[in-house]
């Protein structure tokens, strides 16, 4: 968000001091005849532009008479040498009840108090923001007061977006370096000149960057150093004095003279293989600021809640829309910290939830069905948990780093895996390299793609390191297939044709990395102990202990030798031979590769677009991956990603309601969740102490929402469930496009993929099933204390009814309102805002005609199955 | 972010992307409008000189050398034993195979003495009737390649061997980077003069949908339904029906791009809804589909649910209006890097008992000398273990064996060349791990396939351009007689 669209005015003077002492030092005392003087600034801005005043106002007390008097004053400089200090030239000082001011400021006779005016003249020069000090100095006819100093400020225009300057670079080789490296640059000067911000891109190096800098044009004197590589988006530029400057002032002339430029140092030219000068346009202007009506600002919270919970709820909602003003135009810092606070909830856990709900079912117990709990227990912490943006990342992040529990092994190993979702959820608003290492040692992922007590080589007994697991975190859980820009776009080789980022040589290399890995404990009756038996089995009885702990090193089973792996940007990652490596040596491996990787130039936008994609929409635009690969960086921070990728301006953009192509279909468990949220759907078994209750600790149920109930839903047939995808390649490619006007567009919709003909009447019989009689798994009573009644998980129809009831009018007034409002939370008012009202128009006719009784159902069906819903833009 | 430019880099850009199709068998592109076929007619004029292909699919990987398998006391036998160490399956478990005439092996030798796996005894009858044949060291290749080219990277190969999604991908197609059509789309595209009277689609698949399916012109759609057959809509009446109906039938060219393709595939479900009732019911009034695949062994298996149901639209085709229809089978879970002797009996019995089935049913349907089954997997696994323990698995390899099944199958045979087995020389591409150069290329068997399937010959090269870089199928130095003929086109 550009700081020059605000409208308000800002006090932007630094080093303001207070108005109005501490009143520490004495206040002198009156003596008979004697006024005591004082001066205040009360308007603090002047502006050229906009011939807005500045204000002072002197003030006498204390005083016998009334007479007039006159103050001695002298004016100062801003007190911080660099910053800007008004001449004489820059205004003048008229009274507010007229007359100009001469060299002393005159109360008249029987005014106790006048305001002064500082008038900025308007000129054509480029100012920093100047400060004009007035200060009282002291006499024999009066005693001056503590408040004897005033300053205000006077700039030359606001920060509008009208008022700000744009200066614009064009990358070319610098002092004829050979080179194709391009790109632009834009630096946008703020209206008051104090800051502005700066943005460039560039591309088609020789060689990798080594440094960046402002430079002053000729010397090359440095001016300014900018820290970070690679193209930068909105980077805050103060204009302090650099190089041989010593005031802004001396910044901004240089800068309004084109004496500054760019440049991008390489290792080939280490002088600057690029740079860009900067030059101002006053054609250009910034990008426009959408402002939003009422309506729209509503839509948006709706989408922001789609895009970063399990479903939007009126609560949700209601807390966000109370503090967004009516303009809408502090709606983002709103969102920042409704982020902010969603870091900071205490994470769910499914496996202590799993744990603490086992007890409660000794009969699914004592058949080995602990591995159903554990799945059901998904749903309470999706529909009432409140660490709902954690939970959505670590739901994004299992269909990136994914395992699956349909296999028989890994499904019995519920604590494993629980743990493993655990795993994903804490790391969430951390970064992705610590995640991708946690999830490399997790066993269950040794078992899903058996590099769990994978040894090396023994070519005498014919056997070989597995490669599976190697295969796949390139493939899958970094790099990707082929080479990409930061963009997401794909580079091509000197051929013309996508360059590989591995070959099987890699492959093999790789997978002696994987390549000593097994349990690293296991246990004794409910005692943890260190396993150092590298063939332990892989049972799963008891605690699974040897399952939630991470796998370890063992040094015999795994290659030291060199191995050589993937390149970027032309250096060959290259792990030395280790004549005698112990463990941790392997360790440190892992940790080196495990980095690398995740630095690699093309993770970052290949994972980057995937999150986008889990989030958002389908078909981000090249500059949305490329922002929020940039945040994603060379860890991976996955907090200032979340943030990089709710908050900007593609997935806020209103214009979202009128595109054809924006956004995704919604995949099937997180259209469940969102019903189940709406409509509250609860069985009869509270968490808490409620009647019936399971009477969990407090620790736990204060994770969760007071609503919160035993879900025990069973593995419903929507085409989807979390943990449960039948492969590595998750239930969708991130590159499905499907036959017809979407691939003719060149658009993917990796969610339509679970959608064939099959799937999507196997839903809505599912939602058919569930709106009728509700949902249980599937004779979970006959397990259970429990009856199937209690155990059912219905929906609340009286929050549906009692809108019906309290809307006045007739039936097509109420049926108005209930269209209304799932439209509205389930579909941001689409339909509502839609140009086209006849489906709206059809469904209000259609619920007004329905009996009391099958209302409900028949609404939330219809609304479940028309295809506008489908989508969540 | 609309705007010409944008469109074209995107188009560039997924262009690329269709290489990278990380599901397994997942279309990633077509061009052209979508058309969707009414249920207005339900009952189609007769047909005439009917062929259905039944494609079938081992996804995964499937261990080819443990299916079928060298016995007796050649080197060939040998080689086996050596390089499948802790994973080799006693000959005496195997059972026999008598082969019409020795097949051939890499080296120019000949080797007569083979067996199935112990799970397969229902295919190895069949070999035996002569109603099966294998096609030896099949794989994805674009042109023929020896060690010496391969390891000197003197010949091009395609791209991303050994990855699952690209190889599965390029079997179902062709073994390019950039992906065009899947081949059993592409023909049927060819062949739509067959299929004028089509009321549902001839493209038609139990497991989902698929890269052999993805047309080029987008005009026919694929039609999936579950293993069971189509699935109907519950309670699919009163307002809920019409509002329904009503709100599908306003999703205009203006409507998001997503929304008008749900709405696409909604209306599809309805309407092939009715007509593969239809179909079951002329099917099921004729054979006791239950009975037989019951009495193969397994009615209730992935592969025999989706096999079930393909014979029943085989043999009630009239209320489809497809003369040349084709199906798309899965079975998953071949992927056996670990315990593969067990994983691998699993999916043998399941495959076994799903064939035997399927060709009782097209037998008692009067259908098997109509209906072509393909069997295949995207490569094999390496001939050596990864371990030497019990639960050793094996890994991605190449070449590997596919199956053809019908009563216009030259059955009995082992068509292609046979790997000689032997490590770190020869066919082995990989420092001894037994990953075998394919002797056939996928593209030279399909190119039969399609041709009895109705492509003329000089067609076949649009189907598969790297055919070219091969010997003709049709003559007899390729070793791929494998059609009787009079029996082809």
């Amino acid at each position: 968000m550009s700081i020059i669209s605000r409208f308000s005015i800002i006090l932007i003077i630094l080093g303001l001091s207070a108005c109005g002492g501490g009143g520490s030092s004495d206040t002198p005392t009156p003596t008979p005849n004697k006024s005591t003087i004082s001066i205040t600034s009360i308007a603090l801005l002047a502006i050229e532009k906009s011939h807005q005043f500045a204000k002072f106002e002197i003030k006498r007390t204390g005083q016998e008479t009334t007479a007039a008097i006159e103050i001695t004053f002298n004016i100062s400089e801003n007190s911080a040498l660099t910053k800007g200090s008004t001449s004489p030239s820059d205004y003048q000082l008229i009274y507010s009840d007229g007359g100009q001011v001469g060299d002393t400021l005159i109360l008249k006779n029987g005014q106790n108090s006048r305001v002064i005016e500082v008038q900025p003249i308007l000129d054509e020069l480029h100012e920093v923001p100047e400060t004009l000090v007035i200060n009282l100095s002291s006499s024999e006819k009066y005693i001056l007061a503590d408040d004897k100093s005033a300053q205000i400020t006077i700039i030359d225009a606001e920060n509008t977006r009208e008022n700000a300057k744009v200066f614009i670079g064009i990358f070319a080789p610098q002092n004829g370096a050979t080179t194709n490296g391009t790109g632009v640059l834009s630096f946008i000067l703020q209206g008051d000149n104090e800051q502005g911000l700066l943005s460039y891109t560039f591309s088609n190096l020789t060689s990798v960057q080594t440094d960046q800098h402002i430079h002053l044009s000729p010397s090359g004197n440095m001016i300014k150093d900018i820290e970070s590589k690679g193209n930068i988006t909105n980077y805050l530029w103060d204009l302090a004095p650099g190089g041989i400057f010593v005031t802004e002032q001396q910044m901004l002339d240089a800068l309004f003279n084109g004496e500054f430029f760019l440049n991008i140092h390489t290792a080939n030219y280490s002088g600057g293989e690029i740079s860009a000068a900067f030059i101002f346009d006053e054609n250009i202007k910034p990008p426009e600021e959408v402002t939003l009506s009422e309506n729209a600002i509503d839509r948006d919270i709706i989408r922001f809640l789609t895009q970063a919970t399990f479903g939007a709820i009126p609560e949700d909602y209601q807390v966000l829309r109370s503090q967004i003003t009516d303009d809408g135009s502090n709606r983002l810092q709103v969102y920042q910290a409704w982020i902010e606070e969603q870091l900071q909830v205490e994470q769910t856990s499914l496996l202590a939830l799993t744990n603490a709900i086992v007890p409660h079912f000794p009969e699914e117990v004592e058949v080995d069905w602990e591995w159903r709990i554990r799945r059901d227990a998904f749903w309470p912490i999706a529909v009432y948990g409140k660490d709902q943006l954690r939970q959505r990342m670590a739901f994004a992040l299992s269909e990136i780093l994914v395992i699956g529990d349909d296999d028989g092994k890994i499904r019995d190993t519920h604590r494993g895996v629980a743990q493993y979702w655990d795993l994903l959820a804490e790391n969430a608003f951390g970064h992705y390299n610590e995640a991708l290492y946690d999830a490399t040692l997790h066993p269950i992922m040794g078992y899903w793609l058996s590099h769990l007590k994978n040894r090396k080589e023994n070519s005498a007994l014919g056997f070989f390191p597995d490669e599976n697991f190697a295969r796949e975190i390139m493939q899958l859980f970094s790099i990707g297939l082929v080479h990409r820009e930061l963009n997401g776009t794909i580079k091509l080789g000197a051929d013309n044709l996508p360059i590989p980022t591995y070959d099987n040589e890699t492959i093999t290399n790789m997978a002696k990395v994987f390549t000593g890995l097994s349990f690293s404990h296991q246990g004794y009756g409910n005692t943890k102990l260190v396993n150092n038996d590298f063939d332990l089995g892989i049972w799963t009885y008891g605690n699974q202990y040897r399952w939630t702990e991470p796998m370890k090193y063992f040094a015999e089973p795994h290659e030291f030798d060199q191995k050589t792996l993937f390149t970027d940007n032309g250096i060959t990652l290259v792990i030395p031979e280790m004549a005698s490596g112990d463990a941790h040596d392997a360790e440190q491996e892992l940790l080196t590769v495990i980095n690398a990787l995740v630095a690699h130039k093309s993770a970052a936008p290949f994972i980057a677009k995937q999150l986008i994609q889990r989030f958002v929409t389908s078909n981000p635009s090249p500059e949305y991956i490329e922002r929020v690969a940039t945040a994603f960086g060379s860890t991976g921070d996955l907090n200032a990603t979340i943030k990089a990728i709710l908050l900007d301006n593609e997935a806020r953009n209103p214009n979202a309601a009128n595109s054809k192509y924006f956004g995704k279909i919604k995949e099937q468990v997180l259209q469940m969740t969102s019903l189940m949220r709406l409509f509250q759907a609860s069985s009869k078994i509270p968490l808490d102490n409620k009647t019936n209750g399971l009477n969990l600790p407090s620790s736990l149920t204060n994770n969760f929402s007071s609503a919160v109930t035993l879900l025990r839903m069973g593995d419903q047939n929507i085409g989807q469930r979390v943990l449960g995808s039948p492969s590595v390649f998750n239930f969708f490619s991130p590159d499905y496009s499907p036959a017809g006007d979407l691939a003719k567009n060149s658009l993917v919709s990796p969610e339509l993929q679970l959608v064939t003909e099959s799937q999507l009447f196997t839903n809505l019989n599912t939602y058919h099933r569930f709106l009728s009689g509700g949902f249980k798994r599937w004779k979970v009573e006959e397990y259970s204390q429990y009856t199937a009644d209690q155990l059912t998980v219905r929906f609340n129809e009286s929050l549906f009814n009692n809108l019906w009831q309290s809307t006045p009018g007739s039936n097509t007034d109420k049926a108005t309102a209930m269209v209304d409002y799932l439209d509205f939370y389930f579909n941001a008012g689409q339909l509502k805002q839609s140009s086209n009202q006849v489906i709206r128009n059809t469904l209000i006719a259609g619920i007004a005609d329905l009996s009391d009784n099958e209302r409900f159902k028949e609404s939330l069906y219809i609304f479940l199955s028309i295809p506008d819903l489908a989508v969540q833009r | 972010m609309p705007g010409s430019t944008y469109d074209q880099s995107r188009r560039r850009f997924l262009r690329q992307s269709s290489l990278l199709s990380v599901s397994a068998g997942i279309t990633a592109k077509s061009i052209g409008a979508l058309s969707l076929l009414s249920a207005s007619k339900t009952i189609a004029a007769p047909l005439s000189d009917y062929k259905a292909l039944v494609y079938v699919f081992l996804a995964g990987g499937n261990d080819a050398f443990n299916m079928l398998v060298p016995k007796g006391d050649g080197e060939l036998r040998t080689s086996y034993e050596n390089g499948r160490a802790k994973v080799a399956l006693d000959k005496d478990d195997l059972h026999d195979i008598n082969l019409v005439s020795a097949a051939n092996v890499y080296g120019d030798t000949q080797y007569e003495d083979f067996g199935l796996h112990p799970e397969c005894v229902d295919m190895a009858n069949m070999f035996n009737a002569k109603e099966l044949s294998f096609i030896c060291n099949i794989g994805n290749l674009t042109a023929p390649i020896t060690r010496e080219q391969y390891l000197n990277k003197t010949v091009t190969v395609p791209p991303q061997l050994f990855s699952h999604s690209d190889q599965q991908r390029q079997f179902q197609s062709s073994p390019s980077g950039t992906f065009q059509f899947g081949w059993g789309g592409r023909m049927v595209e060819l062949l739509d003069t067959y299929n004028t009277n089509s009321v549902v689609s001839p493209l038609m698949s139990v497991s989902g949908l698929n890269t052999w399916q993805v047309t080029r012109d987008s005009i026919i759609n694929p039609y999936v339904m579950s293993k069971d057959g189509a699935t109907p809509l519950f309670g699919f009446d009163g307002i809920r029906q019409s509002v329904v109906k009503d709100a599908i039938d306003n999703v205009d060219d203006n409507s998001h791009l997503m929304v008008q393709k749900y709405r696409n595939i909604f209306n599809s479900a309805r309407s092939a809804e009715e007509i593969v009732g239809s179909a079951f019911n002329i099917a099921e009034a004729k054979v006791d589909y239950d009975q037989i695949f019951d009495d193969a062994g397994n009615n209730n298996s992935e592969i025999s649910r989706q096999l079930k149901t393909v014979a029943k639209m085989i043999a009630g085709r009239e209320s489809t209006g497809n003369n040349r229809p084709v199906y798309f089978v899965k079975l998953g879970g071949f992927d056996q890097h670990q315990n593969l002797l067990i994983g691998h009996q699993d999916q043998m019995q399941q495959l076994n008992a799903a064939l035997k089935g399927f060709r009782d049913a097209l037998v008692a349907q009067g259908d098997f000398d109509n209906a072509l089954t393909f069997i295949g997997s995207e490569f094999a696994r390496t001939l050596t273990p990864n371990d030497d323990k019990d639960d050793a698995g094996t890994d991605h390899a190449w070449g590997g064996h596919a199956m053809l099944m019908g009563g216009m199958v030259n059955g009995g045979q082992l068509f292609g060349t046979h790997p000689d087995l032997k490590l770190n020389q020869g066919l082995d591409v990989d420092k001894g791990r037994g990953r075998w150069l394919p002797t056939t290329a996928t593209t030279q068997c399909n190119a039969v396939i399609a041709h009895w399937f109705g492509v003329e010959k000089e067609n076949l090269t649009q189907l598969f351009p790297s055919l070219a870089n091969f010997p003709s199928s049709f003559e007899p130095e390729a070793n791929l007689d494998l059609i009787k003929s009079g029996d082809l086109v």
